[in-house]
């Protein structure tokens, strides 16, 4: 048979008139809270009552108990163990013991009750939490909290304290609830004061089945902003994603290389061929998160350019560098500004490489072999341009109409092309204030040009 | 010719047999309406065929036992037997006792058939057997060992005197001081002794599924849940929370009109829909009473004690 071993956090002795003559921590303290004093009577009416039908029935008792303290609701489990010599007296001993704040009173939980009320008629943000405040469900109706309830339905199992820093706690959470009741938080993707209501469930110990949390602001919710892409608010492939797709694509593309280049040992050549496929779509793969990334950072409504002063010239000449290599298989010849020309402009100096990579990679992927791509600066009156020209079959009007469009390929297929790239250039450069067009006609190549606020 | 006759009284009203007729027959009238009400019973009643022979199985083994603890040395004979399972009938407590294990036990087994809810092992106590935790695991193991040793005594009819709570143990002990002839003070005197020595509420079954309900389970919402916590388990927690004895919440549970049980169910802390559910895992065809939403955990309470004769 298999038993239950006790041990006792604290033992106390009871004599035949119920006084208290020996106890340990926490029970003399409980003793002193409830009006007794040691060798005076047991002043905590549950285990009196407890020690009392011990003695008279003669019987070990096993029994839960609870009290009441200065501040305290005590509860826990006593064993009573009535004395051999059978005059009365039993030995206590505490096996479980529980203290937790007591219960506010009828006036308090009047305001409470109120305030619970107004919380669930006025919610911007509703959670239900288990009993360790861990998140369960999220309900968010402001805007500006639907990153955070992305982030919750993201983590649900962890504590909500994750998801929002408390102001001015320093300890580890989450904390007891009756401490974190009430305080004032802030969230990530919300410029506004929170106050966080916890509304403990269950009884008789509540919050034993759990929270409701409600973020209640004082101030107004932000208008939200005027946002055609319908990207906000939904969980982002660029920018929840990528990160994440990132790594092991990268891996899949690594090993798939190694397999093509035979490291680990001989391969019929058609085995190699299909790990060569798999580098080629892994790579399509990742440039076209890599797109999508940017163009959620481009169309997202707090994107921000930082202006500097930038040589065009310099980036010209960076982004040549970059795609000389691929040139070359293609046995193009790139042919950027010469060393020390340049021209200043207003801008950007990342999001111009950016554009310019951009504008120099189609150029190589759409020329003939054994052609040649010029990159050109000019100045006109206030404006600053690069210009990329290639020799390869130019645009008619109609594809010139199109050409900057999203998810726009024309017609071409199986080139790795993600279609966003012309897009996301022309968007990055009318966020710089400046503008990417082109110039083509059939057979005549096609000239696109970046133009940006010149500076002396 | 047979013997002298008895003096017959002069009015034929006085007739002892007509006053044993007169006796039958009331007797007959009372029957009618028991038998009416025990064959109309449906299968959720309290006092269902199966329930009443296991109450009677139980308070027969309890009087075996009382007897061979006192007789040890001399033959237990039928007669003292009988006495003593007479003298049991006659304690309410313990009869209310016996019934609110029999509807456990029968509750338990309709939900092994009907849920597949193991009445010995529930995913609940598995989890707190595996916990981490040396005390909680060792304390779970305990009460994993009391409820399997609770099913096979109740389908053998049994019920070990040790499983009794402190006051019933007190009681049938006193009670079997009335009944067994007292030849041998001295052997009886140690008898006693030896059972109440013998004696540890904390080992028993209600004992410890009470204390591991509040200490492993006193947070968590999986003890009101009798698919997870198992019916033993759940009983222990829905009475430990609601502030009702247990015995009078597995008549809950059992009793058709399930009004109790869903108040129960609300003074335990459990949110209204998932009351009803409960519920329904209970008595899936029951016809549920409505307004639970209306009534907040502290009022259910309430209504509970305030019922109570």
């Amino acid at each position: 048979m298999i038993t239950h071993s006790v041990e006792y956090l604290a033992r106390g002795l009871v004599d035949r008139q119920g006084r208290l003559v020996e106890a340990g921590e926490p029970l003399a303290s409980l003793q002193l809270a409830c009006g007794g004093n040691l060798g005076g009577p047991l002043a905590i009416p549950e285990l009196r009552a407890i020690a009392v039908k011990a003695g008279r029935l003669g019987l070990r008792l096993s029994r839960p108990f609870a009290a009441l303290a200065a501040e305290d609701r005590i509860g826990g489990w006593v064993d009573a163990i009535p004395v051999q010599d059978g005059d009365g007296g039993c030995e206590l001993g505490i096996a479980s013991w529980h203290a937790e704040p007591i219960a506010m009173s009828d006036e308090d939980g009047q305001l409470a009750r109120l305030r619970r009320e107004l919380n669930r008629a006025l919610p911007e943000f509703c959670a239900r939490l288990d009993p360790r405040q861990a998140v369960l469900t999220v309900e968010a109706s402001a805007p500006d909290l639907a990153e955070l309830a992305a982030d919750m339905i993201a983590g649900i199992g962890r504590p909500w304290t994750d998801f929002a820093t408390v102001t001015g706690s320093m300890h580890d959470q989450p904390l007891h609830w009756r401490l974190l009741d009430g305080v004032v938080c802030e969230v990530a993707g919300s410029a506004r004061r929170w106050t966080a209501w916890l509304e403990p469930l269950g009884l008789p110990e509540p919050g034993s089945t759990g929270f409701v949390l409600t973020l209640v602001s004082d101030q107004a919710a932000p208008v939200p902003p005027d946002d055609d892409a319908g990207v906000s608010g939904m969980p982002s492939l660029g920018e929840e994603l990528a990160p994440v797709l990132r790594q092991p694509l990268g891996r899949v593309i690594a090993h798939a290389e190694a397999i093509r280049a035979k490291l680990a040992g001989p391969l019929p050549d058609i085995y190699a061929g299909y790990a060569g496929d798999m580098v080629d779509a892994g790579e399509h793969l990742l440039a076209l998160i890599e797109d999508i990334a940017d163009l959620e950072g481009v169309e997202a409504s707090d994107f921000e350019v930082a202006f500097e002063r930038i040589d065009l010239g310099e980036a010209a000449r960076q982004a040549a560098a970059i795609l000389g290599p691929r040139a070359q298989e293609r046995d193009i010849v790139l042919v950027p500004p010469p060393q020390g020309e340049g021209q200043w402009a207003r801008g950007e100096f990342r999001r111009v490489l950016q554009i310019l990579i951009n504008l120099i990679g189609n150029a190589i992927a759409y020329s003939p072999e054994e052609s040649q791509v010029w990159i050109r600066l000019d100045r006109e009156g206030r404006r600053a341009t690069v210009t990329v020209a290639d020799q390869g079959r130019g645009l008619s009007d109609a594809e010139r109409s199109r050409v900057f469009d999203k998810f726009e390929r024309l017609g071409r297929g199986g080139d790795g092309g993600s279609g966003l790239g012309l897009y996301i250039s022309a968007r990055l450069a009318r966020a710089m204030e400046g503008e990417l067009s082109v110039e083509s006609a059939p057979g005549q190549g096609a000239r696109f040009t970046l133009e940006l606020a010149a500076l002396d | 010719m047979t013997g002298p006759r008895a003096q017959t009284p002069a009015d034929a009203a006085d007739h002892p047999l007509r006053a044993a007729l007169a006796r039958g027959d009331r007797a007959h009238a009372r029957s009618a309406p028991a038998l009416r009400h025990l064959l109309a019973a449906p299968d959720q009643s309290l006092i269902e065929e199966a329930v009443v022979a296991q109450v009677r199985g139980m308070l027969a083994n309890l009087a075996s036992q009382l007897v061979e603890a006192r007789l040890r040395s001399r033959p237990v004979d039928a007669a003292t037997q009988d006495a003593m399972l007479a003298r049991l009938l006659l304690e309410d407590d313990l009869r209310a006792h016996c019934q609110a294990l029999a509807l456990e036990w029968r509750l338990a087994r309709k939900l092994e058939s009907g849920l597949a809810i193991d009445p010995v092992l529930s995913p609940l106590l598995q989890a707190w057997v595996a916990e981490a935790d040396a005390a909680t695991g060792s304390l779970a193991m305990a009460a994993l060992a009391a409820q399997a040793r609770f099913a096979q005594a109740q389908r053998r009819m049994q019920l070990p005197l040790a499983e009794l709570p402190a006051e019933l143990f007190h009681a049938v002990l006193a009670a079997a001081r009335e009944v067994i002839p007292d030849t041998d003070a001295d052997a009886v005197a140690q008898a006693d002794a030896r059972l109440r020595g013998d004696y540890e509420e904390g080992a028993s079954r209600l004992a410890l599924l009470a204390r591991l309900v509040r200490e492993a389970g006193a947070q968590t919402p999986r003890a009101l849940s009798v698919e997870d916590a198992g019916v033993a388990l759940w009983l222990s927690a829905l009475a430990a929370r609601s502030g009702e004895s247990r015995d009078r919440t597995a008549c809950a549970a059992a009793d058709p009109h399930l009004g109790r049980l869903l108040l129960t169910l609300r003074a335990a802390g459990a949110m209204p829909a998932e009351a009803e559910r409960q519920a329904l895992r209970i008595q899936p065809d029951a016809d549920l009473p409505r307004g639970l939403a209306d009534v907040g955990t502290r009022e259910a309470a309430q209504w509970l004690v305030d019922v109570q004769p």
